[in-house]
């Protein structure tokens, strides 16, 4: 906590995708289908990739597509997390908020 | 931020071998400049016809473009044998009825003659968009014989769902893969065309590249190029703006569409449509939400039902404003129509009713209250194989406690008014629609029946030439077969070594001088340099004077700091040049609303068509007559020359 750095600014938004290191293989599957460069091999052979230019991310998903191991979260900016409304109980929650409920929706995508 | 250990840490080094002295030569038939859903298509088909071909794209194929992470529905299919409208119908069509194409010429029916066969092809590639599972059986706007899953109008059937579509841009790339004729390169950004003597206006014999890994220098030799790069940012969503605030929002097309293809064309002598609507559009701007992220009673979501925040349900119209009451009947042309004319049914939200509070907002949609296949319809088979939806909102959403089958999800907030207009950015939460930043698209490159622009050798199809959208492979194999039979019966042009010098030499300016003190503009400074002068001269007030000041503006940013910039690696390089399409695609811009003024002060005719081009520095405006593509020494109707045009590559089919 007491330390202190003089870093750049930090850039918006500032976690588009994470990659958690304890599933990451380090194949790099999802650097070669990251149009932007957003994510980045890292330069240490089999060590989980950089996530170098979160600013220029599209939110397509498809470094997440391309992942064998399921490592990869996405972080949709606060700008987009809209509201949702329980019908039957008018109860109100936000995408990603911190009362959300959990998950009872699991069908895949159709195809 | 453990997941960044690069930032603001020690810079770690670029992870792949830079090599930017190594020059790669590639001799081909064909160049295919962009392989997106047309670009992909148009590699394919000319492949096939024998000839070589060298396909380009700055992102892998299998994600690469706007249509790269999925695509929902196939608009504008009127040959579908079950259509109840077709092409040449839908090109008699009087303008004011024209819901599906109000912009007419060979170039759309092109695009819709063969959307169909496209389809087809896709299929055959690995995209299996008929409900064969039977998932959706009995649903009214599946054909059960066929098990083609219709969009919108369940009567026309010229929208179809794209059961399947997040993964089309796989089956496009393993396609062109298996053609032993064509060879693949990817993050290559073309930068320039290359033609004879290096002159402006004359025949084209390759292009430029850059490999934005390893920095290495591309020259390809060909006997034509077809463009398709989409032109610069659909729907202007980040035209004249350039803010990470906005990067999730509207519709957005693919970040790495930022001109180039504009700008190169430009630089070689094509003529451009130019048209006087064009510097503004009604559709979602930056500040907007994508359609499909958002509670909406349209596009993807059609035809969602939305309730008001105290839960009372919004009536709505058939096409022709009268109330319906039924659900089915929002998918239907009103019943004295045989397709839905301008407007989709819609929900008939009155701006005083909100004013008054009788409708409180924020509105709802309410996907629960539909029944399942017209949820899941839009849950899961619409949203999940949309472009950005399948992990963004389909996923992430589920994730977050969203049920579709007992929630409903919150609509953008907007002014009453805008509410009431769908002409406006409806449902999409931008109040206005007049704003500087929501630059529409350019025209696109012009181009003859055969896809041919004013430049020998150069082909142009998908959103670059005006027939974007999910079809865009549609007039991409079109194209494709055109430039191979031109291939088939012309040699090469010789490179002009000068002109690739010059090129090598801005190409790798940036690299060059990074390490002088002075090289302080970063790709970003330079957009944003850009951005200002279009927001001042190119906004909703235009003149000739602000016309010229901003050219004026444009070259002394060119002359200083766009020599200025600099670039660590292949990234930062890439968008440099990428930052200098865009100065130049601002630059078209503003000649071709001169052009417009030149025209008005000449009190041309409002029947004629203008073209304009830069030779040598001259602006440059051509006429033709309105409906000139059926005109000598065209055929009168457009089968006759769709058919002459293809008539070769038809016979070969026979053979
Ligand atoms: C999120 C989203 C969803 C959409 N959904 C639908 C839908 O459901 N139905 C529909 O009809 N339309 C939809 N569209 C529109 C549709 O995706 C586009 O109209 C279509 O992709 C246009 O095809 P194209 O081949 O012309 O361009 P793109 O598919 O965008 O391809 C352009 C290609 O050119 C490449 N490129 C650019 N510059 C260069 C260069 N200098 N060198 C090399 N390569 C370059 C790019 O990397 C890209 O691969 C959607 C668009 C978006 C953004
Ligand atoms: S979501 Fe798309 S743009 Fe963002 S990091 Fe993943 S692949 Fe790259
Ligand atoms: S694709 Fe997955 S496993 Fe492979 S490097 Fe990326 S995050 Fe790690």
């Amino acid at each position: 906590m007491a330390e202190a750095y003089l870093v750049p600014n930090p850039i918006a938004p500032n976690q588009t995708v994470s990659i958690d290191a304890e599933k990451c293989i380090g194949c790099n599957e999802c650097t070669r289908h990251c149009r932007t460069q957003t994510i980045m091999p890292n330069p240490e052979a089999g060590a989980s990739p950089i996530v170098i230019y979160p600013d220029e991310c599209w939110f397509c998903g498809c470094c997440i597509d391309a992942c064998p191991k399921g490592a990869i979260t996405m972080h949709y900016p606060i700008n987009q997390r809209v509201f949702f409304k329980r019908k039957e109980s008018g109860e109100v929650y936000r995408i990603g908020g911190p009362d959300a409920p959990p998950q009872t929706y699991f069908k895949p995508p159709v195809g | 931020m453990s997941d960044q250990t690069n930032y603001g840490s020690a810079p770690a080094r670029w992870p792949y071998p830079v090599r930017y002295e190594v020059e790669n030569r590639v001799e081909t038939d064909v160049l295919i400049i962009g392989a997106g859903v047309a670009g992909a298509m148009a590699g394919l088909r000319a492949a096939r016809r024998g000839v070589k071909v060298a396909v380009v794209d700055k992102s892998p194929v299998d994600i690469s473009g706007s249509g790269g992470s999925g695509l929902d529905h196939y608009l504008d299919c009127f040959s579908n044998p079950d259509c109840a409208i077709t092409p040449e119908e839908v090109m008699d069509l009087p303008s004011e009825e024209n819901y599906f194409l109000p912009r007419r010429d060979h170039r759309s029916y092109i695009h819709m003659k063969g959307s169909w066969e496209n389809l087809l092809e896709m299929e055959k590639l690995g995209l299996h968009f008929r409900d064969e599972e039977d998932e959706f059986a009995g649903a009214p706007f599946r054909d059960e014989k066929t098990k083609i899953m219709y969009a919108y109008d369940y009567k026309t059937k010229s929208s179809i769902r794209l059961r399947g579509g997040a993964a089309l841009k796989k089956h496009m790339r393993s396609g062109i893969a298996a053609e032993p004729n064509a060879s693949l390169y990817e993050r290559v950004m073309i930068t320039s065309l290359l033609t004879e003597d290096g002159k402006q206006g004359a025949r084209i014999v390759g292009a430029t590249g850059l490999n934005e890994e390893t920095g290495e220098f591309y020259v390809f030799h060909a006997k034509c190029v077809i463009i398709s790069t989409a032109g610069v940012s659909m729907q202007g969503t980040q035209t004249w703006t350039f803010n990470s605030e906005m990067f999730a929002n509207g519709y957005r097309a693919d970040p790495r569409n930022t001109g180039d293809g504009v700008a190169m064309a430009w630089n070689a002598g094509a003529e451009l449509y130019s048209e006087q609507s064009f510097g503004q559009t009604m559709m979602t701007g930056p500040f907007g939400w994508p359609w499909y992220g958002i509670g909406n009673p349209d596009n993807t979501w059609h035809p969602c039902t939305i309730v008001d925040n105290k839960g009372t349900v919004i009536p709505w119209i058939d096409s022709q404003g009268n109330p319906i009451s039924t659900i089915e009947e929002r998918t239907l042309p009103a019943p004295n129509e045989r397709y839905m004319s301008m407007n989709r049914p819609t929900p008939n939200i009155d701006p005083e009713l909100i004013r008054n509070g009788t409708y409180e907002l924020p509105l709802w949609a309410d996907l629960s209250s539909l029944p399942e296949h017209e949820r899941r319809g839009i849950w899961g088979l619409m949203v999940g194989n949309e472009g950005r939806t399948r992990y963004a909102i389909y996923d992430y959403y589920n994730k977050a406690g969203f049920n579709p089958d007992t929630d409903m999800l919150m609509c953008p907030i907007m002014t009453p008014e805008n509410f009431g207009n769908r002409w406006k950015d409806w449902f999409q939460g931008e109040p206005d629609n007049n704003k500087f930043w929501k630059a529409d698209t350019l025209k696109g490159i012009a181009t003859d029946w055969n896809q041919m622009s004013n430049v020998e050798g150069l082909f142009a199809s998908g959103s670059e030439s005006g027939q974007g959208g999910a079809v865009a492979g549609s007039s991409g194999g079109y194209a494709g077969n055109r430039a191979a039979e031109y291939a088939l019966k012309t040699t090469h042009g010789r490179i002009s070594e000068s002109q690739v010098a010059a090129e090598k030499a801005r190409v790798y300016a940036p690299v060059n001088r990074a390490e002088e003190a002075s090289a302080t503009v970063s790709w970003k400074e330079l957009w944003m340099g850009m951005n200002r002068v279009m927001q001042q001269d190119c906004g909703e007030f235009r003149s000739v004077a602000l016309c010229n000041h901003g050219l004026m503006w444009l070259d002394s940013i060119k002359k200083h700091e766009m020599q200025l910039t600099y670039a660590r690696n292949p990234h930062e390089l890439a968008r440099v040049l990428e930052a200098e399409s865009r100065v130049t695609v601002a630059e078209v811009y503003l000649h071709l609303c001169l052009a417009g003024f030149q025209t008005e002060a000449e009190h041309v005719a409002a029947d004629k068509l203008m073209f304009a081009k830069l030779i040598d520095g001259e602006l440059i405006r051509t006429y033709k007559d309105d409906g000139w593509w059926l005109k000598p020494p065209y055929a009168p109707t457009y089968l006759e020359n769709y058919e002459k045009c293809r008539a070769l590559e038809l016979e070969k089919e026979v053979k």
